[in-house]
Parts: structure tokens; sequence; C-alpha cells
């Protein structure tokens, strides 16, 4: 309970460079007590959380993207301008910002408070990892360095908590509120003339940065572009240096004030370290080391709690079927919602190990290393280095894959990596390529391997190709900001991964328990109504029955019959691991009778086509569907996923259009080339 | 000379800087008179690493090419 006289909550924006620890301080100060989403029609994350100050007064704390400088260049820069100067409806203006500096780096780090500071925003502090920094012989004297800013900076190790007391302290403290500062004549004289003509009050930063990068960027009037390139030419060359220059040179004199290097640093194990990692020959032989450790983790290890799951699964679901009164209702809850949304949970150990290692490999700074490492390959077909997480991320689930786009800044270059990332073979896949090699390759354990390997060689492929001819056609940049940190190496926190870890489930639950249960009932529905009286038919005259004749003809130049087409059409508006559930369905296999998977597989073989009496699945038609699943976007959440992450409905469907009309030639090519028809 | 140049362990000091990313470059530090080393070339045309005062970055080739230095100490 509140009490009546409990004053408003305290809002607090969080912004800070990438690397500085920032969300290990958000993290710490919320706990749990934190909501990740996005903000609307644009593809940042929002995070928000709230904590009870010392006074017992409520704060919501805001995370702003991590970002090195507020000149609005990326969404993310974009997002973070607006919520600083209280301009977004769906967050309050802040009543204070903290500023999480990084203190092994505080030359470039202090770039982004001294921006913040001239925002005129109240403004508080941090120069975190200071613990690191002491280590390395860097002494910060605060109070020089806080006098020297104009704003309070205080000493933090958000790791250990350290410095939180009296960040709780200053927080609640009364706060000097500074105008904001003009930028250096006569920079300040062309933003307010051109600030009169521009729409929509602009900021400061944002006119300078339009000023200095040319009136060409996104969300600048085309009107004033010629008037922004006037006044940019009227103030000359030294423009950059007025505004960034001059910064920097304040910096430096505070700095060389405030901050000493008692040593010198010893950078030669991490330097050596930096060079084994980015080496072609050692570099890349790690590199894949960790990559089939990955894998290993996915399909080895996560065997187990996969198991597990599944048997769990089953045996709720035989619960349900014996316990509960015999009717609809149960086979409704039996058939549709366990067995639908299991299908998908089954998968949530494999996520979450891809996303332990993933979590691992980035704070160790490694991944920053296998970045660069890559970057020259993804360049050739238009991509970079930062593309390699989504990419691989999405051979265990494309969703999470395209959610880690959001590291690339380039709006152009992050469309594209999303378009092509569910090109990657994910884990969803995996069951469907099972059934079918084990359906129609029949030979040794190597040639079945030698297939599946070929089917992820082949996704890989497309991807990239796609990729190069997206950057080459419609999405081309101007270019790419491709300036990426080193970070030192460290020992991944427990604390931190483990928080990411809760969200990622807790945010995958989710999803499995709204729309996932709704599709599953759905499908349950479709398949079981108009109820026949012939049990044996009840399929083939179901809705999805008839809807499966109904695609047939288009089907049937690639080998498929009705049945399968249910299969797809089931597929399509779940997941491509449905397929193997909804074949199971249809040819009514008992799946408790040993391996689901290879009995099925038996099953399928034995099958006859009514019309040559031969064997139904017949090699040609096996291949030809493992290459449509190759390409087919046969996945709902997928297709919800890219919708947000790109803002819209528009390039999603032009995804789910170049994905079928590939899976759909590919497949009729297999299928010919096989020998089919 | 440019940072592209630049071999890896060799001190240089920043005269100029152009190109796309020249603001970005100036953002985190890297200005005329900054002194840099050059930690590694990533092999094929990949990425320069460049040490600044400890802050360690990649930029790309091309981006490189676009930052003028001279060899030696500050």
């Amino acid at each position: 309970m509140t009490t009546a006289t409990a004053a408003p909550p305290l809002t607090i924006a969080l912004i800070g460079n990438p690397n500085s620890g920032k969300s290990t301080l958000f993290n710490r100060l919320t706990g749990l007590r934190q909501r990740v989403g996005n903000y609307p029609g644009v593809t940042v994350e929002r995070r928000v959380g709230r904590f009870a100050l010392a006074s017992g007064r409520d704060a919501t704390i805001v995370d702003l993207p991590g970002v090195r400088s507020l000149a609005p260049r990326s969404p993310d820069e974009r997002i973070a301008v607006d919520v600083l100067l209280g301009r977004r409806a769906d967050v309050a203006a802040p009543d204070v910002v903290v500023v999480v500096l990084n203190a092994l780096h505080l030359e470039v780090s202090l770039y982004l408070l001294q921006q913040v500071r001239e925002l005129g925003v109240p403004v508080l502090a941090c120069a975190n990892v200071a613990d690191e920094a002491e280590r390395k012989g860097i002494r910060i004297d605060y109070e020089s360095l806080s006098g020297a800013m104009g704003v309070p900076v205080l000493r933090t190790v958000a790791t250990r908590g350290e410095g939180f007391d009296e960040l709780m302290r200053h927080l609640e403290a009364p706060r000097k509120r500074f105008p904001p500062t003009p930028l250096p004549e006569p920079v300040h004289s062309a933003c307010e003339r051109l600030r009169r003509e521009w729409p929509g009050n602009p900021g400061d930063v944002e006119i300078a940065d339009a000023l200095i990068e040319g009136p060409d960027a996104d969300g600048i009037p085309a009107s004033l572009a010629a008037r922004i390139s006037e006044e940019s030419d009227k103030i000359g060359p030294d423009l950059r240096d007025l505004i960034v220059g001059s910064r920097h040179r304040r910096i430096a004199a505070v700095c060389a004030l405030a901050v000493k290097r008692e040593t010198r640093e010893a950078r030669g194990s991490i330097r050596l370290m930096d060079r084994v990692f980015t080496n072609p020959v050692s570099g890349t032989a790690i590199f894949l080391a960790v990559m089939l450790l990955i894998f290993w983790g996915m399909f080895s290890a996560s065997a187990i709690p996969m198991n597990a799951i599944e048997s769990g699964i089953e045996s709720l679901k035989h619960w349900t079927a014996v316990r509960l009164p015999q009717g609809m209702f149960t086979d409704l809850l039996a058939d549709g919602v366990i067995a639908g949304v299991g299908a998908v949970v089954v998968f949530l150990p494999q996520i979450i190990l891809l996303f332990l290692f993933l979590g691992i490999l980035e704070d160790s700074g490694y991944l920053s290393r296998a970045v660069l490492l890559l970057d020259k390959p993804l360049s050739l077909v238009g991509l970079s280095g930062r593309g390699f997480v989504p990419l691989l991320g999405s051979m265990a689930c494309a969703v999470p894959g395209v959610m880690a786009t959001r590291v690339i800044p380039d709006a152009r270059e992050r469309l594209a990596t999303i378009l092509v990332a569910p090109l990657m073979t994910c884990s969803a896949r995996l069951p469907v390529y099972t059934v079918l090699i084990g359906t129609v390759i029949v030979g040794s354990a190597a040639t079945q391997a030698f297939v599946l390997l070929g089917l992820y060689m082949l996704g890989l492929a497309s991807a990239l190709a796609v990729a190069l001819v997206l950057r080459r056609t419609t999405l081309r940049s101007r270019r790419t900001d491709f300036v990426v940190e080193l970070p030192p190496y460290r020992w991944p926190s427990l604390r931190t991964t483990g928080m990411q870890l809760w969200q990622r489930t807790k945010m995958f639950l989710k999803r499995a328990g709204t729309v996932i249960l709704g599709i599953s009932i759905l499908l349950w529905f479709l398949t079981n109504f108009p109820k026949s009286p012939e049990p044996a038919h009840q399929l083939e005259r179901s809705v999805a029955g008839r809807a499966g004749k109904l695609v047939e003809p288009a089907i049937r130049p690639l080998g498929y019959d009705w049945k399968i087409g249910i299969g797809l059409l089931t597929s399509f508006f779940s997941a491509r691991e449905v397929f193997v559930s909804s074949m199971s369905t249809i040819y009514s296999v008992d799946a408790g009778e040993g391996d689901p998977e290879a009995s099925l597989a038996r099953r399928l073989r034995e099958e006859r086509d009514p019309g040559t009496g031969g064997p139904r699945w017949t090699r040609p038609v096996g291949l030809s569907l493992m290459v449509f699943y190759v390409f087919a976007m046969l996945c709902s959440s997928t297709v919800v996923t890219v919708a947000r992450e790109s803002a819209s409905w528009r390039w999603a469907l032009v995804q789910v259009g170049f994905m079928s009309a590939l899976a759909y030639v590919a497949a009729f090519v297999t299928y010919r080339v096989a020998g089919g028809g | 000379m440019t940072l592209a140049d630049v071999l890896p362990g060799r001190p240089a000091v920043v005269e100029s800087i152009d190109g796309p990313l020249a603001t970005r470059l100036l953002e985190i530090g890297l200005a005329p008179g900054s002194a840099v080393e050059v930690v590694q070339r990533v092999a094929l045309g990949g990425p320069v690493i460049v040490d600044l005062r400890g802050f360690v970055f990649g930029v790309r080739r091309g981006d490189a090419a676009a930052v003028r230095v001279r060899e030696g100490a500050p």
C-alpha cells in the first residue's frame, strides 16, 4: 500500500557508451523489476525498470541504447535525444539524466557527458568500471573532475554495487539546472536562423549534425536542403572542428587536470590476444572451434533437457486425455493446446543455450574480435561484421536472430540482414530434415549427414546471395558507420548473463503463451470441423483438409499432394517443425511407440501413391520438400517479428514473397532434376 | 601516408581526417595531433585495429585510408 503523501516517482534516464557497464548498472538497480519492449514505430529496444530510492520514494529508470554521441544519425541516437529532451509521449521527461562513463576511457566517454550537459537537462555522471581503471594505474580526482565538468561525477563499480549508496543520495539531492549551452559562434547564429524555418522545433544537436553531415540524412525536410548547405558553406571548413573538436579540447583540458596515469599500461598480453584472435590462421582456427562448440552445445548438450521437456509434455498430454472426461474440451486441451504450445516450448533449451553462448562470447570481449575478423568476408555481400551475430543467432531461431540486428546502426544494412536472417537454417527445420532424410535417403549415416550439411550450406549460401542482391539494388547505403570498439577481456558475470537469459526466457514463454497458443487452438478447430461421420475421413473433410485440397493444384508441380499441402499450411501459420506433428496426425502414427521421428519416416516410406501404386514419398518428392523448407518462410512468429523490427508490414510481406518464390522455383527445379514428374 | 599503411606495432601521429566517418572518428577523440598505434591489420583487406590512448577500435581499411598520419611519436 502506498501512502497518500508519497511523492510522484522520480524519472531517471540512463545513457552511456557501449561497453561502459550501463546495462549492468541498470540491472543492479532494478533487479527483476524491469520491462523490455520496443519504442513504437522504430527498432529500438525500450527498457524500463523500477526501484525504491533511499527515502522510499519510487523511481522509474529508462535504459537508453548505448551510444557514443547524441548526433542523431541512427535510430538509437534519435530516440536518446527525444527521451532526454522529453519529446516522447511514452516516456516522461526525465527528472535527472545519469550518464555512465567508462573510467578506462574517460577521454572518449566524457564527450557524451559534455553533449548531455549542453542540452541543459539535470545531469549526474558515474565513472563506472573504476576498479579496472585503478588496476591499470588510472587515478581520477573526482572532485576536480566534477568541478571542471560542472556535474557531479561519482565512482562506481556496477558489477559489485560499489558507489551505489552515494548514487542514491545524489539522485534525491537538489540539482542545479543549467540553461542549454549555446554552440560556438558562428554555428550558434546559423542554428538560430535554421530553427525558425525548420518545422518541429529541432534542438541544436540535430541542426548541428545536419550542418556537418549535409542535408540528405533521414528526417531532414527536403525543403531545407539548400538552406542547410548555404549556412554550412558560410561557416566554412572549420565547421566540424568548431562543433566536435572544441568539445574534445575542453575534455582534454579537464582530463589533464583530473586524470593521472601513474604507471605505463601493461598491454602486452591483451595486445597478443588481440593479434591471435584476429590473425588469419590462428583467428580463423579459434573462430571455427568456437562455432563447433556452439553447435555441439545446441545440438548435443541440449538433447537432454529437450527430451525431458518432450516427455513431460507427452505425459501431460496423456494425463489430460486419460484423466479428464472425454469430449471436445479435453481433445482441444490435449491435441490443440498442449501439443501445439509444447512443440515450440521444446526449443527453449536450444535458445537458452545459444543465448548463454552468445552472452559469454560478448561479455568476455571475444565477439568484437570475431566481428572484425568476419567484416571483410561479410562486406563482400554488402553486410558487415556486425551481421555475424544475427546470422549466427538465426541458426537457433530467426526470432532472436532478427532481434539481434539492433546492433547494426545503418538502417538499410540492418534491414538487409533482417531480410536474409530467416534463410539461415534454424533449429525448427532440423526435425523436418531429419524425417525427410530418414524417409528418402536410404544409405549410410555418412550419406545422410552429408545431405544435412548440404542443406545447411544451401541456407547460408542463399542468405549471402540474397544479401548481395539487396545491397546492390534497393538497399544500398551511402556509407557504413563501422567503428567497433575492442573492449578489454573480462570474465563473464554470472549475474548479468543470468539476468539476460531470464529476460529471453520470459519473452519466449510469453510468445508461446499468446501467439502460439492462439494459433494452436485455431488449428485444432480447423482440423476437427466440420465433423465428419466417418473418423477416417475427418481430416479430408475438415476445413484444413479442404484447404489442403485447394492448394494441391498449385503444389502438384513440386510433387506434393494435399496431405503435404496441409503440412505446409500449418507450418506457414505456426512454425516449420509443425510439419512433423501434422504429418504424424495425418498418417495417424502412434508417436508414443519408440522414436517418433523414425517411425514416421517408416510410415511415410510405406505410403503408396493411389495413382501409380508405387511409393508416394519418392526421392524426388523428399528432396524437393527439403529444398522447399530451405527457402520458404514457414514461420508466423518470424513474420510478426520482422514486421515489428522493420517497423512495417511491407518488408515482412516482401520477405514472405521472395522466400516463397525462391522456394517454389528451387523445389520445382529439384523435383525435375531428381527425376520426378 | 595514411592510417591504412602503418605497420602493426609502429607509432604514428594523426595529421588530418577525411571521409564519411570523419565526424565519428573525431567524436571518439581521433583528432589531428593524436598519437596512435596500429595493433593489427586484419588479413585480406579487413579492418585496421587502432589503439588510441588505450581505447582500441577497428575501422575498415577504406575509412582508415582517409586518415593522414606521419610515422613516429608526437
